[in-house]
């Protein structure tokens, strides 16, 4: 099975608010999905209905399975981190590694041992007189311990300095991440993530507002600084968006390629959260 | 051993879960009953030194041992009744545990977040609310019968000191080997679990309280019913709602004067007769609407777990 999740016509609403709208995503094996969004935009509704922690309207499969009613299942092939610290701070270091040994038959207590043997966290201390990054080490520790097909992170690294951010990544992706698995994170923190997707989601008001791989997105985006002789010429190329930062002007340029761009002044390759901005306003200068 | 016990090596999702509310409601679950295992302890060995000897069911000890020899055949479930009185209150902290574990075991993982954490792992909201229905009607009052026994074995001791030293009476024969340990047994075992069964609507009550309340189900699950109640009789000048609360506990009278059967006390037939309760109709009601509302808990776990 290649196609880990597939979601066809997927909504669910709270009352009057509808937080999805006719979502129409597939997510495949060995795939990094960035799902990136404003507050409120549906990014952790979508991913609740992917965990099977609230109901939905539509189809919506996750490893063959429906996420709502059968999530004891699906949660052996599906690990997630919320946005919120989620250890109960009454359990001992040693206590929750055994209770995640107990209910997860796809726990390595050894390889949790020895992730946690890189870290200063203490076996015999509570949770709560853990400090915020030890805690989020822990989590992803018990994780990355488990050997799921999928991982979802929900703004995994929400409040932890840039220290234990970058370690957090660079974790993932060192000791976790292979072609049969597929992760999905949201964040604000788009450039820390960028260079480690290999797809993106943009989400607005419920609704999928763009969904490519980044190679399809690099090749497609980019962004011109000319050289100001040349300002008017690369406009009369009809540029998707023009953008002012102190002073100087940059064009944004939709299937344009370099070779043409060029010859204006510096292309360079935009930036996912320049491209969230461009497509989120939705202005087209 | 209770390390060995708390080992868990590889895959066992019921004792694992069994296991996290033991971590999470030891106070509840073993700290209080230690407790008060050691002050009983305590103060009956102060109130032996002190020589103002216990006083039950307005008589001295004194006088109960002298009853007990009075009636030979008796004497056996006098001997023993005489043990099980200073463990009662561990069946009254008990029930006190019991609630305050019912209130907070739906709440608390709310109130923390950890619900997430529990849902990230493939174990059912069936299977974790009955397990909690589990811990707080057999797991904590099996503890609380373990430290009675130990209350038991110790005033055992301290009665048969008590003989020895006050009176011409074999502690040896008046004492050890005189103690009807099945009745024994069974009057620290069935009285507790019949009443918790009847009381499994209330226990019930309390869970769904808790897992709903979005704040101090301690409360809610109070006055609710405090208001129902109130609203009846005003409006309705009847009482029905308190006696359907009141017919929980009703059985208790009823079956259990069986244990001052005729002409002495008898532990075997007391205890019998509160399993007779159990065929009563409106027990069985009772379980129904707690079945019904432990299904509520489910549902409400599976749908609410985002606050």
């Amino acid at each position: 099975m290649t196609n880990y999740i597939s979601a066809k016509g997927l909504s669910k609403s709270y009352g009057d608010f509808l937080a999805l709208d006719d979502v129409n995503v597939t997510i495949n094996k060995g795939q990094i999905v960035g799902l990136i969004g404003a507050n409120g935009a549906g990014k952790t509704t979508m991913i609740n209905a992917i965990l099977g922690l609230s109901s939905f309207d539509g189809e919506l499969s996750v490893m063959g399975f429906d996420p709502y009613t059968q999530r004891n299942e699906l949660m052996k092939e599906v690990c997630f981190i919320s946005d919120v610290a989620t250890l109960p701070k009454w359990i001992k270091v040693s206590e929750v590694i055994q209770f995640v040994e107990g209910v997860h038959p796809k726990f390595s207590r050894e390889k949790a041992l020895n992730l946690l043997a890189e870290t200063t966290i203490p076996m015999n201390k509570k949770v709560g007189k853990l400090s915020k990054g030890m805690v989020v080490q822990l989590h992803l520790a018990l994780i990355m311990a488990i050997d799921a097909k999928i991982l979802v992170l929900d703004e995994p690294t929400l409040g932890l300095d840039i220290m234990y951010r970058k370690r957090f990544y660079e974790q993932l992706l060192e000791d976790y991440f292979d072609e049969e698995k597929t992760i999905i994170i949201t964040t604000h923190q788009v450039d820390e993530i960028e260079n480690i997707l290999t797809d993106v989601i943009f989400i607005r008001d419920g609704r999928i507002m763009y969904d490519a791989s980044m190679e399809e997105t690099m090749g497609v985006w980019k962004i011109l600084d000319p050289t100001p002789a040349k300002v008017d010429e690369a406009r009369a190329l009809s540029p998707y968006r023009e953008m002012k930062s102190l002073g100087r002007i940059s064009f944004i340029f939709k299937d344009k390629d370099h070779k043409t761009l060029s010859v204006y002044g510096d292309v360079r390759r935009l930036s996912l959260s320049d491209l969230f901005v461009t497509l989120m306003t939705g202005e087209k200068s | 051993m209770l390390n060995s016990l708390t080992k868990i090596n590889g895959y066992n999702p019921i004792k694992a879960l069994f296991l996290k509310e033991f971590w999470e409601h030891r106070r509840a679950i073993l700290v209080t009953p230690m407790v008060v295992t050691g002050l009983v302890m305590f103060f009956s060995i102060v109130a032996m030194i002190n020589g103002t000897g216990m006083t039950i069911d307005g008589a001295s000890m004194a006088e109960h041992l002298a009853e007990a020899e009075d009636f030979p055949l008796e004497s056996s479930d006098i001997i023993t009744m005489l043990i099980i009185v200073p463990s009662m209150i561990l069946f009254l902290v008990v029930s006190f545990s019991m609630i305050f574990t019912a209130l907070s075991v739906l709440y608390d993982e709310r109130k923390d977040k950890s619900i997430l954490f529990w849902k990230s792992m493939p174990v059912s909201d069936a299977q974790e609310v009955l397990i909690k229905l589990a811990t707080i009607t057999i797991v904590t009052p099996l503890i609380a019968i373990a430290f009675a026994l130990i209350v038991q074995i110790f005033s055992t001791l301290m009665l048969g000191i008590f003989v020895a030293i006050n009176s011409d009476i074999s502690a040896w024969n008046l004492v050890f080997t005189n103690i009807n340990v099945g009745g024994l047994l069974m009057a620290d075992i069935i009285p507790l679990f019949v009443n918790i069964l009847w009381a499994m609507p209330i226990i019930a009550w309390f869970m769904l309280v808790s897992s709903f309340s979005r704040r101090s189900p301690f409360l809610l699950a109070f006055i609710a019913p405090a208001l129902v109640a109130v609203f009846e009789v005003v409006f309705f000048r009847s009482t029905l709602f308190l006696q359907l609360i009141g017919s929980r506990f009703t059985h208790v009278d009823k079956y259990g004067y069986r244990f001052e059967d005729g002409d002495g006390v008898n532990l075997v037939e007391g205890s019998l007769g509160y399993l007779e309760s159990l065929a009563e109709p409106s027990f069985w009601a009772g379980i129904v609407v707690a079945a019904a509302m432990i299904y509520g808990c489910i549902q409400i776990r599976k749908r609410n777990s985002l606050s």
